[in-house]
Protein backbone atom coordinates (compact mmCIF):
# COMPACT_ATOMS: atom_id res chain seq x y z
CA UNK A 1 0.00 0.00 0.00
CA UNK A 2 1.66 3.58 -0.93
CA UNK A 3 2.05 5.73 1.64
CA UNK A 4 -0.03 8.75 0.25
CA UNK A 5 -2.80 5.95 0.80
CA UNK A 6 -2.17 5.28 4.13
CA UNK A 7 -2.40 8.88 4.91
CA UNK A 8 -5.82 8.74 3.27
CA UNK A 9 -7.13 6.39 5.34
CA UNK A 10 -5.66 7.90 8.70
CA UNK A 11 -6.31 11.74 8.29
CA UNK A 12 -10.30 10.44 7.16
CA UNK A 13 -10.05 8.51 10.63
CA UNK A 14 -9.15 11.43 12.48
CA UNK A 15 -12.65 13.51 10.24
CA UNK A 16 -14.84 10.51 11.53
CA UNK A 17 -13.26 11.19 15.03
CA UNK A 18 -14.25 14.47 14.83
CA UNK A 19 -17.83 14.15 12.90
CA UNK A 20 -18.92 12.67 15.81
CA UNK A 21 -18.10 15.66 17.92
CA UNK A 22 -20.32 17.99 15.77
CA UNK A 23 -23.17 18.28 17.64
CA UNK A 24 -26.31 16.74 16.17
CA UNK A 25 -29.29 18.08 14.43
CA UNK A 26 -32.74 17.42 15.50
CA UNK A 27 -35.45 16.22 13.54
CA UNK A 28 -38.59 18.42 14.41
CA UNK A 29 -40.63 15.37 13.80
CA UNK A 30 -39.12 12.47 15.17
CA UNK A 31 -36.57 11.46 18.18
CA UNK A 32 -33.67 10.59 16.96
CA UNK A 33 -31.31 13.44 15.56
CA UNK A 34 -29.09 13.30 12.80
CA UNK A 35 -25.23 12.75 13.31
CA UNK A 36 -22.94 13.17 11.59
CA UNK A 37 -20.35 10.09 12.25
CA UNK A 38 -22.05 7.46 9.76
CA UNK A 39 -22.06 10.21 7.10
CA UNK A 40 -18.29 9.90 7.38
CA UNK A 41 -18.69 6.29 7.06
CA UNK A 42 -20.69 6.81 3.78
CA UNK A 43 -18.03 9.66 2.73
CA UNK A 44 -14.77 7.50 3.62
CA UNK A 45 -17.03 4.25 0.96
CA UNK A 46 -18.00 6.93 -1.68
CA UNK A 47 -14.59 9.30 -1.72
CA UNK A 48 -11.89 6.66 -0.73
CA UNK A 49 -13.05 3.69 -2.68
CA UNK A 50 -12.80 0.49 -0.83
CA UNK A 51 -8.90 -0.20 0.58
CA UNK A 52 -8.59 3.04 2.17
CA UNK A 53 -12.39 3.46 3.20
CA UNK A 54 -12.13 0.05 4.69
CA UNK A 55 -8.86 0.54 6.46
CA UNK A 56 -9.94 4.16 7.88
CA UNK A 57 -12.68 2.42 9.65
CA UNK A 58 -10.36 -0.41 11.09
CA UNK A 59 -8.29 2.80 11.99
CA UNK A 60 -11.15 4.57 13.58
CA UNK A 61 -11.98 1.52 15.41
CA UNK A 62 -8.45 0.85 16.78
CA UNK A 63 -8.92 4.36 18.01
CA UNK A 64 -12.26 3.93 19.77
CA UNK A 65 -10.90 0.24 21.48
CA UNK A 66 -7.67 2.33 22.93
CA UNK A 67 -10.44 4.41 24.73
CA UNK A 68 -10.49 7.10 22.69
CA UNK A 69 -14.11 8.89 23.29
CA UNK A 70 -14.38 9.72 19.40
CA UNK A 71 -17.92 7.71 19.17
CA UNK A 72 -20.53 10.34 19.02
CA UNK A 73 -22.13 10.97 22.82
CA UNK A 74 -18.28 10.72 23.88
CA UNK A 75 -18.43 6.75 24.18
CA UNK A 76 -15.01 4.94 23.70
CA UNK A 77 -13.01 1.97 24.87
CA UNK A 78 -13.18 -1.51 24.78
CA UNK A 79 -16.54 -1.61 26.26
CA UNK A 80 -18.29 -0.09 23.59
CA UNK A 81 -16.72 -2.65 21.44
CA UNK A 82 -18.67 -5.35 23.19
CA UNK A 83 -21.63 -3.49 24.27
CA UNK A 84 -24.87 -3.48 22.60
CA UNK A 85 -23.69 -1.20 19.74
CA UNK A 86 -21.05 -3.68 18.65
CA UNK A 87 -22.65 -4.91 15.68
CA UNK A 88 -23.23 -1.64 14.28
CA UNK A 89 -19.56 -0.40 15.00
CA UNK A 90 -18.36 -3.50 13.47
CA UNK A 91 -20.11 -3.15 10.54
CA UNK A 92 -18.69 0.26 9.29
CA UNK A 93 -15.54 -1.48 7.67
CA UNK A 94 -17.76 -3.89 5.93
CA UNK A 95 -20.13 -1.05 4.75
CA UNK A 96 -17.46 1.57 3.87
CA UNK A 97 -15.67 -1.23 1.63
CA UNK A 98 -18.68 -2.29 0.06
CA UNK A 99 -19.77 1.21 -0.46
CA UNK A 100 -16.11 1.91 -1.94
CA UNK A 101 -16.25 -1.18 -4.24
CA UNK A 102 -19.07 -0.44 -5.78
CA UNK A 103 -18.28 3.49 -6.11
CA UNK A 104 -15.19 1.97 -8.01
CA UNK A 105 -17.37 -0.12 -10.68
CA UNK A 106 -19.52 2.66 -11.32
CA UNK A 107 -16.66 5.49 -11.06
CA UNK A 108 -17.16 6.14 -15.39
CA UNK A 109 -20.73 6.59 -15.22
CA UNK A 110 -21.06 7.79 -11.36
CA UNK A 111 -24.72 9.80 -10.55
CA UNK A 112 -25.73 11.47 -7.72
CA UNK A 113 -28.64 8.79 -7.25
CA UNK A 114 -26.01 6.33 -7.49
CA UNK A 115 -24.31 7.13 -5.10
CA UNK A 116 -27.44 7.56 -3.07
CA UNK A 117 -28.70 3.98 -3.87
CA UNK A 118 -25.44 2.10 -2.32
CA UNK A 119 -25.39 4.64 0.43
CA UNK A 120 -28.62 3.52 1.80
CA UNK A 121 -28.16 -0.29 0.68
CA UNK A 122 -24.61 -0.47 2.18
CA UNK A 123 -24.46 2.58 4.51
CA UNK A 124 -28.19 2.37 6.04
CA UNK A 125 -29.82 -1.43 5.21
CA UNK A 126 -26.60 -3.82 5.76
CA UNK A 127 -25.47 -1.41 8.79
CA UNK A 128 -28.78 -2.31 10.34
CA UNK A 129 -28.77 -5.64 9.00
CA UNK A 130 -25.72 -6.37 10.91
CA UNK A 131 -25.99 -4.65 13.92
CA UNK A 132 -29.13 -4.99 15.13
CA UNK A 133 -28.78 -8.87 15.36
CA UNK A 134 -25.97 -8.35 17.44
CA UNK A 135 -27.48 -5.97 19.25
CA UNK A 136 -30.36 -8.63 19.91
CA UNK A 137 -27.85 -10.88 21.07
CA UNK A 138 -26.33 -8.67 23.35
CA UNK A 139 -29.58 -7.52 24.65
CA UNK A 140 -30.94 -10.47 24.81
CA UNK A 141 -34.30 -9.23 22.81
CA UNK A 142 -35.99 -10.03 19.93
CA UNK A 143 -33.90 -9.10 16.41
CA UNK A 144 -37.66 -7.98 15.18
CA UNK A 145 -37.52 -5.13 18.40
CA UNK A 146 -34.09 -4.24 16.78
CA UNK A 147 -34.60 -4.03 13.28
CA UNK A 148 -38.04 -2.04 14.57
CA UNK A 149 -36.64 0.52 16.63
CA UNK A 150 -33.69 0.93 13.82
CA UNK A 151 -36.66 2.75 11.80
CA UNK A 152 -36.59 5.58 13.76
CA UNK A 153 -32.53 6.07 12.34
CA UNK A 154 -33.85 5.98 9.11
CA UNK A 155 -34.88 9.30 8.32
CA UNK A 156 -31.43 11.15 9.35
CA UNK A 157 -30.08 8.16 7.57
CA UNK A 158 -31.52 9.01 4.37
CA UNK A 159 -30.66 12.26 4.61
CA UNK A 160 -26.73 11.54 5.33
CA UNK A 161 -27.04 9.08 2.14
CA UNK A 162 -27.85 12.23 0.12
CA UNK A 163 -25.59 14.43 1.70
CA UNK A 164 -22.50 12.17 1.05
CA UNK A 165 -23.55 11.94 -2.19
CA UNK A 166 -23.68 15.46 -2.74
CA UNK A 167 -20.30 16.07 -1.58
CA UNK A 168 -19.16 13.45 -3.38
CA UNK A 169 -20.13 14.37 -6.58
CA UNK A 170 -18.92 17.98 -5.84
CA UNK A 171 -15.13 16.80 -4.99
CA UNK A 172 -15.11 13.97 -7.43
CA UNK A 173 -12.17 15.61 -9.60
CA UNK A 174 -10.03 15.45 -6.39
CA UNK A 175 -10.62 11.41 -5.28
CA UNK A 176 -8.27 9.32 -5.24
CA UNK A 177 -11.34 7.35 -6.73
CA UNK A 178 -10.51 9.35 -9.83
CA UNK A 179 -6.36 9.75 -9.39
CA UNK A 180 -6.96 5.77 -9.67
CA UNK A 181 -9.06 5.34 -12.62
CA UNK A 182 -6.76 7.95 -15.12
CA UNK A 183 -4.59 5.93 -14.84
CA UNK B 1 -16.71 22.35 21.06
CA UNK B 2 -15.11 24.54 23.50
CA UNK B 3 -13.26 22.53 25.04
CA UNK B 4 -9.92 20.53 23.87
CA UNK B 5 -9.38 17.22 22.76
CA UNK B 6 -7.44 14.98 25.45
CA UNK B 7 -3.57 15.42 24.82
CA UNK B 8 -0.68 14.02 26.24
CA UNK B 9 1.51 16.43 28.63
CA UNK B 10 4.79 15.38 29.41
CA UNK B 11 5.34 14.85 33.27
CA UNK B 12 7.41 12.81 35.38
CA UNK B 13 5.38 10.08 37.15
CA UNK B 14 5.79 6.26 36.89
CA UNK B 15 2.91 6.02 35.11
CA UNK B 16 4.52 8.28 32.51
CA UNK B 17 7.55 6.35 32.41
CA UNK B 18 6.22 2.98 31.42
CA UNK B 19 6.68 2.42 27.93
CA UNK B 20 3.50 2.54 25.53
CA UNK B 21 3.53 -0.99 24.90
CA UNK B 22 3.03 -2.01 28.56
CA UNK B 23 0.15 0.66 29.08
CA UNK B 24 -1.33 -0.79 25.87
CA UNK B 25 -1.47 -4.17 26.87
CA UNK B 26 -2.43 -3.34 31.23
CA UNK B 27 -5.50 -1.18 29.28
CA UNK B 28 -6.11 -4.35 27.22
CA UNK B 29 -5.87 -6.08 30.11
CA UNK B 30 -8.25 -4.15 32.68
CA UNK B 31 -10.91 -3.64 29.76
CA UNK B 32 -11.31 -7.57 29.37
CA UNK B 33 -11.71 -8.21 32.93
CA UNK B 34 -13.63 -5.34 33.97
CA UNK B 35 -16.28 -6.41 31.42
CA UNK B 36 -16.34 -10.11 32.09
CA UNK B 37 -17.00 -9.80 36.46
CA UNK B 38 -20.00 -9.07 37.40
CA UNK B 39 -18.48 -9.78 40.98
CA UNK B 40 -18.78 -6.57 42.82
CA UNK B 41 -15.86 -7.29 45.48
CA UNK B 42 -13.50 -7.63 42.47
CA UNK B 43 -15.39 -4.36 40.96
CA UNK B 44 -14.33 -1.87 44.21
CA UNK B 45 -11.02 -3.57 44.69
CA UNK B 46 -10.02 -2.77 40.71
CA UNK B 47 -12.03 0.59 41.11
CA UNK B 48 -9.58 1.37 44.06
CA UNK B 49 -6.67 0.52 42.09
CA UNK B 50 -7.74 2.49 39.17
CA UNK B 51 -8.25 5.79 41.20
CA UNK B 52 -4.60 4.91 43.03
CA UNK B 53 -2.92 4.98 39.98
CA UNK B 54 -4.73 7.69 38.53
CA UNK B 55 -3.51 9.60 41.69
CA UNK B 56 0.22 8.02 40.89
CA UNK B 57 0.15 9.99 37.60
CA UNK B 58 -0.43 13.35 38.42
CA UNK B 59 -2.53 13.64 35.84
CA UNK B 60 -4.33 17.78 36.24
CA UNK B 61 -8.38 17.72 36.58
CA UNK B 62 -8.46 20.28 34.00
CA UNK B 63 -6.58 18.15 31.00
CA UNK B 64 -9.79 15.80 31.17
CA UNK B 65 -12.68 17.45 33.38
CA UNK B 66 -14.49 18.25 29.42
CA UNK B 67 -13.95 14.81 28.53
CA UNK B 68 -15.12 13.59 32.03
CA UNK B 69 -19.05 15.61 32.17
CA UNK B 70 -19.29 14.34 28.41
CA UNK B 71 -18.83 10.90 29.49
CA UNK B 72 -21.37 10.96 32.52
CA UNK B 73 -23.92 12.34 30.51
CA UNK B 74 -23.69 9.70 28.57
CA UNK B 75 -23.51 7.33 31.66
CA UNK B 76 -26.60 8.80 32.62
CA UNK B 77 -28.68 8.07 29.53
CA UNK B 78 -27.58 4.51 29.69
CA UNK B 79 -28.40 3.96 32.93
CA UNK B 80 -32.17 5.06 32.22
CA UNK B 81 -32.40 3.26 28.95
CA UNK B 82 -31.61 0.08 30.96
CA UNK B 83 -34.88 0.38 32.94
CA UNK B 84 -36.50 1.74 30.41
CA UNK B 85 -35.75 -1.15 28.36
CA UNK B 86 -35.34 -3.84 31.23
CA UNK B 87 -36.88 -2.91 34.55
CA UNK B 88 -36.22 -6.47 35.79
CA UNK B 89 -33.22 -7.47 34.41
CA UNK B 90 -31.83 -7.56 37.90
CA UNK B 91 -34.90 -9.60 39.17
CA UNK B 92 -34.01 -12.04 36.56
CA UNK B 93 -30.20 -12.13 37.30
CA UNK B 94 -30.37 -12.68 40.78
CA UNK B 95 -33.04 -15.01 40.67
CA UNK B 96 -35.52 -13.62 43.39
CA UNK B 97 -37.56 -10.53 43.99
CA UNK B 98 -37.54 -7.65 46.28
CA UNK B 99 -39.72 -5.12 45.24
CA UNK B 100 -39.47 -1.08 46.88
CA UNK B 101 -41.95 0.80 44.96
CA UNK B 102 -43.96 0.26 41.84
CA UNK B 103 -43.90 2.82 39.66
CA UNK B 104 -46.52 2.04 36.49
CA UNK B 105 -47.15 -1.15 34.29
CA UNK B 106 -44.73 -2.83 34.26
CA UNK B 107 -42.49 -0.36 35.75
CA UNK B 108 -41.30 -1.41 39.14
CA UNK B 109 -38.11 -0.35 41.49
CA UNK B 110 -36.78 -3.49 42.96
CA UNK B 111 -33.62 -3.88 44.97
CA UNK B 112 -32.35 -6.60 42.81
CA UNK B 113 -32.29 -3.91 39.53
CA UNK B 114 -30.70 -1.40 41.85
CA UNK B 115 -27.76 -4.27 42.30
CA UNK B 116 -27.63 -4.67 38.92
CA UNK B 117 -27.26 -1.38 37.63
CA UNK B 118 -24.64 -0.40 40.74
CA UNK B 119 -22.31 -3.14 39.20
CA UNK B 120 -22.76 -1.95 35.76
CA UNK B 121 -21.74 1.72 37.16
CA UNK B 122 -18.78 -0.08 38.76
CA UNK B 123 -17.78 -1.72 35.18
CA UNK B 124 -18.19 2.36 34.04
CA UNK B 125 -15.85 3.76 36.79
CA UNK B 126 -12.91 0.87 36.53
CA UNK B 127 -12.65 1.07 32.70
CA UNK B 128 -12.91 5.07 32.30
CA UNK B 129 -9.73 5.85 34.88
CA UNK B 130 -7.11 3.55 33.11
CA UNK B 131 -9.02 4.76 29.66
CA UNK B 132 -8.08 8.36 30.41
CA UNK B 133 -4.52 7.89 32.25
CA UNK B 134 -3.75 5.69 28.87
CA UNK B 135 -4.50 8.15 26.49
CA UNK B 136 -3.00 10.91 28.67
CA UNK B 137 0.16 9.75 29.91
CA UNK B 138 1.54 8.28 26.44
CA UNK B 139 3.11 9.78 23.74
CA UNK B 140 1.69 9.79 20.54
CA UNK B 141 4.95 9.16 19.04
CA UNK B 142 5.62 6.12 21.35
CA UNK B 143 2.25 4.57 20.66
CA UNK B 144 2.79 3.78 16.85
CA UNK B 145 6.02 1.73 18.36
CA UNK B 146 3.99 0.24 20.60
CA UNK B 147 1.45 -1.40 18.17
CA UNK B 148 4.13 -2.36 15.97
CA UNK B 149 5.82 -3.72 19.45
CA UNK B 150 2.54 -6.17 20.01
CA UNK B 151 2.35 -7.51 16.46
CA UNK B 152 0.92 -4.87 14.18
CA UNK B 153 2.70 -3.96 10.76
CA UNK B 154 4.34 -0.73 11.50
CA UNK B 155 2.22 1.02 8.47
CA UNK B 156 -1.10 0.26 10.20
CA UNK B 157 0.84 1.28 13.72
CA UNK B 158 1.79 4.66 12.30
CA UNK B 159 -1.24 5.57 10.55
CA UNK B 160 -3.20 5.28 13.67
CA UNK B 161 -0.25 7.29 15.65
CA UNK B 162 -1.26 9.58 12.85
CA UNK B 163 -5.07 9.75 12.83
CA UNK B 164 -4.65 10.48 16.92
CA UNK B 165 -2.12 13.18 15.89
CA UNK B 166 -4.68 14.62 14.03
CA UNK B 167 -8.09 14.95 15.62
CA UNK B 168 -6.80 17.95 17.38
CA UNK B 169 -6.08 19.83 14.37
CA UNK B 170 -8.87 19.05 12.11
CA UNK B 171 -11.03 19.80 15.16
CA UNK B 172 -9.76 23.06 15.16
CA UNK B 173 -10.01 23.23 11.05
CA UNK B 174 -13.94 22.43 11.94
CA UNK B 175 -14.32 25.26 13.98
CA UNK B 176 -12.40 27.71 12.30
CA UNK B 177 -14.36 26.75 8.90
CA UNK B 178 -17.51 26.86 11.28
CA UNK B 179 -16.96 30.02 12.89
CA UNK B 180 -15.98 31.36 8.97
CA UNK B 181 -19.59 30.42 7.42
CA UNK B 182 -21.40 31.73 10.21
CA UNK B 183 -19.77 35.21 10.48
CA UNK B 184 -20.90 35.06 6.33
CA UNK B 185 -24.43 34.21 7.74
CA UNK B 186 -24.73 30.67 7.35
CA UNK B 187 -26.61 29.50 10.34
CA UNK B 188 -26.66 25.78 11.65
CA UNK B 189 -28.14 26.29 14.24
CA UNK B 190 -32.56 25.67 15.21
CA UNK B 191 -32.88 29.12 14.16
CA UNK B 192 -32.82 27.91 10.67
CA UNK B 193 -35.57 25.46 8.90
CA UNK B 194 -34.56 22.24 8.09
CA UNK B 195 -33.93 21.77 4.79
CA UNK B 196 -31.48 25.09 4.67
CA UNK B 197 -29.70 24.00 7.89
CA UNK B 198 -28.74 20.89 5.82
CA UNK B 199 -27.72 22.87 2.69
CA UNK B 200 -25.38 24.62 5.17
CA UNK B 201 -23.73 21.61 6.84
CA UNK B 202 -22.77 20.80 3.37
CA UNK B 203 -21.19 24.35 2.86
CA UNK B 204 -18.93 23.66 6.42
CA UNK B 205 -17.97 20.25 5.37
CA UNK B 206 -16.61 20.72 1.79
CA UNK B 207 -13.67 22.98 3.11
CA UNK B 208 -13.10 21.17 6.00
CA UNK B 209 -12.75 17.81 3.67
CA UNK B 210 -10.58 19.97 1.24
CA UNK B 211 -8.35 21.36 3.66
CA UNK B 212 -8.12 17.75 4.92
CA UNK B 213 -7.01 16.45 1.97
CA UNK B 214 -4.46 19.08 1.32
CA UNK B 215 -3.05 18.19 4.53
CA UNK B 216 -2.81 14.42 2.79
CA UNK B 217 -0.60 15.84 -0.06
CA UNK B 218 1.72 17.39 2.19
CA UNK B 219 1.59 14.90 4.75
CA UNK B 220 2.06 12.12 2.09
CA UNK B 221 4.81 14.21 0.23
CA UNK B 222 6.66 14.88 3.00
CA UNK B 223 6.71 11.23 4.56
CA UNK B 224 8.07 9.92 1.18
CA UNK B 225 10.63 12.13 0.94
CA UNK B 226 12.03 11.14 4.42
CA UNK B 227 11.87 7.38 3.34
CA UNK B 228 8.94 6.41 4.76
CA UNK B 229 7.74 2.74 3.45
CA UNK B 230 10.82 1.82 1.47
CA UNK B 231 11.78 -0.46 3.90
CA UNK B 232 10.15 -3.73 5.19
CA UNK B 233 10.76 -2.99 8.82
CA UNK B 234 11.83 0.27 11.03
CA UNK B 235 13.37 1.57 13.97
CA UNK B 236 11.75 3.59 16.33
CA UNK B 237 13.06 6.72 17.42
CA UNK B 238 10.47 6.72 20.49
CA UNK B 239 10.52 3.55 21.37
CA UNK B 240 11.80 2.52 24.92
CA UNK B 241 13.20 -1.15 26.14
CA UNK B 242 11.23 -2.82 29.23
CA UNK B 243 12.46 -1.93 32.53
CA UNK B 244 12.09 -3.74 35.69
CA UNK B 245 9.05 -1.36 36.51
CA UNK B 246 7.38 -2.61 33.34
CA UNK B 247 7.67 -6.38 34.19
CA UNK B 248 6.33 -5.42 38.14
CA UNK B 249 3.41 -3.69 36.49
CA UNK B 250 2.60 -6.33 33.64
CA UNK B 251 2.76 -9.05 36.59
CA UNK B 252 0.60 -7.27 38.93
CA UNK B 253 -2.07 -6.49 36.28
CA UNK B 254 -1.89 -10.16 35.41
CA UNK B 255 -2.61 -10.94 39.10
CA UNK B 256 -5.36 -8.88 39.40
CA UNK B 257 -6.61 -10.43 35.67
CA UNK B 258 -6.96 -14.41 37.19
CA UNK B 259 -7.38 -13.64 40.68
CA UNK B 260 -10.71 -11.59 39.31
CA UNK B 261 -11.86 -13.90 36.81
CA UNK B 262 -11.04 -16.76 39.35
CA UNK B 263 -12.98 -15.30 41.95
CA UNK B 264 -16.07 -14.63 39.41
CA UNK B 265 -16.63 -17.61 38.26
CA UNK B 266 -15.51 -20.24 40.93
CA UNK B 267 -19.38 -21.18 41.98
CA UNK B 268 -19.88 -21.41 38.55
CA UNK B 269 -21.79 -17.70 37.99
CA UNK B 270 -20.65 -14.60 36.58
CA UNK B 271 -22.80 -12.93 39.15
CA UNK B 272 -22.15 -12.23 42.96
CA UNK B 273 -25.38 -12.75 44.32
CA UNK B 274 -26.34 -10.99 47.93
CA UNK B 275 -30.07 -11.88 47.29
CA UNK B 276 -29.18 -15.39 48.56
Amino acid sequence: MKTKELIYAALFAALIAVLGMIPPIPLGFIPVPITAQTLGVMLAGCFLGKRMGALSLIIFIILVAIGLPVLTGGRGGIAVLVGPSAGYIFSFPIAAGLIGWYSEKIWPKVRTWKLVAINIIFGVLLVSLIGAPVMALITNTSIWAGLVGALAFLPGDIIKSVIAAVITMQLKAISPIEEKTQI
Amino acid sequence: MKATMLTFTKQDSPIHRLTGATKLILFIVWSVTGMITYDTRCLIVMLLFSLIAFRVSKVQFQDYAFVLYFILIFFVLNHIAIFIFSPLEGVKVYGSRHDIVHLVGRYTVTYEQLFYQLNIALKYAVVIPMALLFLLTTNPSEFAASLNRIGVNYKIAYSVSLALRYIPDIQRDYENISFSAQARGIDISRKEKLPKRLKNIISILMPLILTSIERIENISTAMELRGFGTNRKRTWYSSRPFSRNDYIALILFALIAISSTVITFYDGSRFYNIFD
